[in-house]
């Protein structure tokens, strides 16, 4: 088996676990949504309304198990100790595998993740309380 | 052919399988080129270990009365018409070796046993 | 003679238990019951062929393979049944079916459901909710749907009835002879041994007591015994009768 298919079979796993993705994700799911929508927001200006900046803290906080994904892909992947743990006796190529989950998180992270923080990054350039940013530090690197 | 494992018996099992064949060959229930059933399923109807089978049908095949084809499993060799004589002569006389005893206890002397077997004989040839 | 299964000088010291010197090998198509006293080291042998432990010297060969060094080949090839096998106990057991059985090489959802339906498991059930019958049996279906050369099963019978027990070494034996896989199978329940075992190893505080075929155990038995018992496999556990 070749790492592509190793790619294959983590995304189909992640894709229908079916206890993992309903109660721990559902939470995320619906905060990391509106947090987007309030990141789009942002970009277009509209965030100096405290309650909005309100609505978005709290969206952040929900998503946060979300909104780090390429973490939750290390938690996931720390998890992979024990997801190892629970292929330990499976005939699994333990590089390729988790080579594979590394692929998998670098590439959400760029797909998702940047674009993003480049929509935050607009966004708070847009508003008058960039260091109520609670996305990141490094806007403060820039201003 | 149903072969019957004693837990009481003294031998081991592979000789009471042996044993057990042998009669069979003897008593004709098993003819030249019969096949046995393979070792494992004898093994596995008779609850023991294929080691055990495998021995006794190798003891078998060492008094030529069994031989195996490669593949195939065991099969009863062309008899040994001496072999058996001897055999089925030594079975007849364990039989009546039964017996004497019986009537040694019972106290019967040997002119009437003697007696007895002439008329018993004698009857049987009649009909 | 072709080996399934090699111990090569194994040794593991550590300061909860210890192996010494293990050397033994299994044929193919054979069954062979590993017993000893608690804490002789059977568990511990079963978990370095699962490569949990790794620091051990000398080496163990499944089908001529590596189980250090080339494990992946070693696990599509074997299977290990216990009590403390991983799955994903949230899941159900056809959703941890299909989640593994990509893995394998050999793997036959036929084989799968035959051996859940004749154990009457719904592959609904999740398996943090079998009991540990049901879990051992449901492990029992899994690994002969992979086809293994070498089923590696630590005190499988444990947890049985007694009526599926009997049910189990008939199963074992069929697996056997089917699929012409070996077996190595820990026991404390010496009549199953009797009922199928055709070689057994006695391990001792880590150490190979000896590794010898029924029969060879018999013949020994026989002249060393006065009685014309027959002889069964838990003697060997009777103190003063034997080494």
């Amino acid at each position: 088996m070749d790492l592509r298919t190793y790619i294959k079979l983590d995304k189909y796993y992640k894709k229908s676990l079916e206890s993992y993705y309903p109660r721990n994700l559902c939470i995320g799911a619906v905060g990391m949504f509106l947090f987007c929508v309030f990141v789009v927001a942002g970009a277009f200006g509209m965030m100096d309304r405290i309650y909005v900046f309100y609505i978005y803290a709290i969206c952040f906080l929900a998503a946060t198990s979300l909104y780090f994904w390429p973490l939750i892909e290390v938690r996931e992947n720390i998890f992979t100790v024990s997801l190892f743990k629970k292929f330990r006796n499976a005939p699994v190529n333990k590089k390729l595998f988790a080579r594979a989950k590394l692929i998998l998180l670098i590439r959400f992270s760029v797909l998702f993740y940047l674009p993003v923080q480049i929509m935050h990054f607009v966004g708070l350039n847009r508003t008058d309380t960039p260091q109520l940013s609670i996305t990141g530090f490094w806007p403060w690197l820039l201003c | 052919m149903q072969i019957n494992i004693s837990s009481m018996s003294t031998l081991a099992i592979y000789e009471q399988i042996v044993n057990q064949i042998k009669d069979a060959i003897i008593k004709k229930e098993l003819k030249p080129g019969d096949g046995l059933p393979s070792i494992r399923s004898l093994a596995k109807e008779l609850q023991i270990s294929v080691i055990t089978t495998k021995r006794a049908y190798e003891e078998l095949e060492k008094e030529g009365l069994l031989k195996s084809v490669a593949g195939k499993g065991f099969y009863v060799c062309e008899y040994n018409t001496d072999f058996l004589k001897e055999k089925q002569a030594a079975m007849l006389e364990n039989r009546l070796a039964e017996v004497l005893k019986d009537c040694i206890k019972a106290d019967i002397q040997l002119e009437d046993i003697l007696d007895t077997v002439k008329i018993i004989y004698d009857s049987l040839k009649k009909g | 003679m072709e080996k399934v299964l090699e111990f090569n000088h194994v040794s593991l010291i550590w300061p909860d238990f210890k192996i010494d010197d293990v050397t033994f090998y299994l044929e193919k198509g054979y069954i062979m019951g590993l017993v000893g006293y608690n804490g002789a080291g059977k568990t511990t042998l079963f978990r370095i062929m699962e490569n949990r432990y790794r620091n051990y010297t000398g080496e163990i060969l499944i089908d001529g393979y590596d189980c250090r060094t080339q494990e992946a080949r070693v696990k599509d090839i074997t299977a290990f049944i216990s009590d403390d096998q991983n799955f994903f106990f949230e899941e159900s057991i056809k959703r941890n079916a299909e989640i593994y059985s990509p893995y394998y090489s050999r793997w036959d959802w036929d084989s799968f459901y035959k051996y859940l339906d004749l154990f009457e498991i719904s592959d609904k059930t999740k398996v943090k909710n079998l009991s540990r019958g049901t879990f051992l049996k449901f492990q029992l279906a899994f690994a002969v749907a992979h086809h293994p050369v070498l089923y590696a099963m630590d005190e499988p019978s444990a947890g049985f009835d007694p009526v599926f027990r009997y049910d189990f070494l008939r199963i074992v034996q069929n697996i056997v002879a089917e699929d012409n896989a070996s077996v190595l199978f820990s026991t404390h329940n010496t009549s199953d041994l009797d009922k199928i075992a055709d070689y057994i190893t006695m391990l001792d505080n880590g150490r190979v007591l000896f590794c010898k075929d029924v029969e060879t155990l018999r013949d020994e038995y026989r002249l060393k015994s006065d009685k014309n018992e027959r002889f069964r496999i838990s003697m060997l556990f009777e103190k003063g009768r034997w080494n």
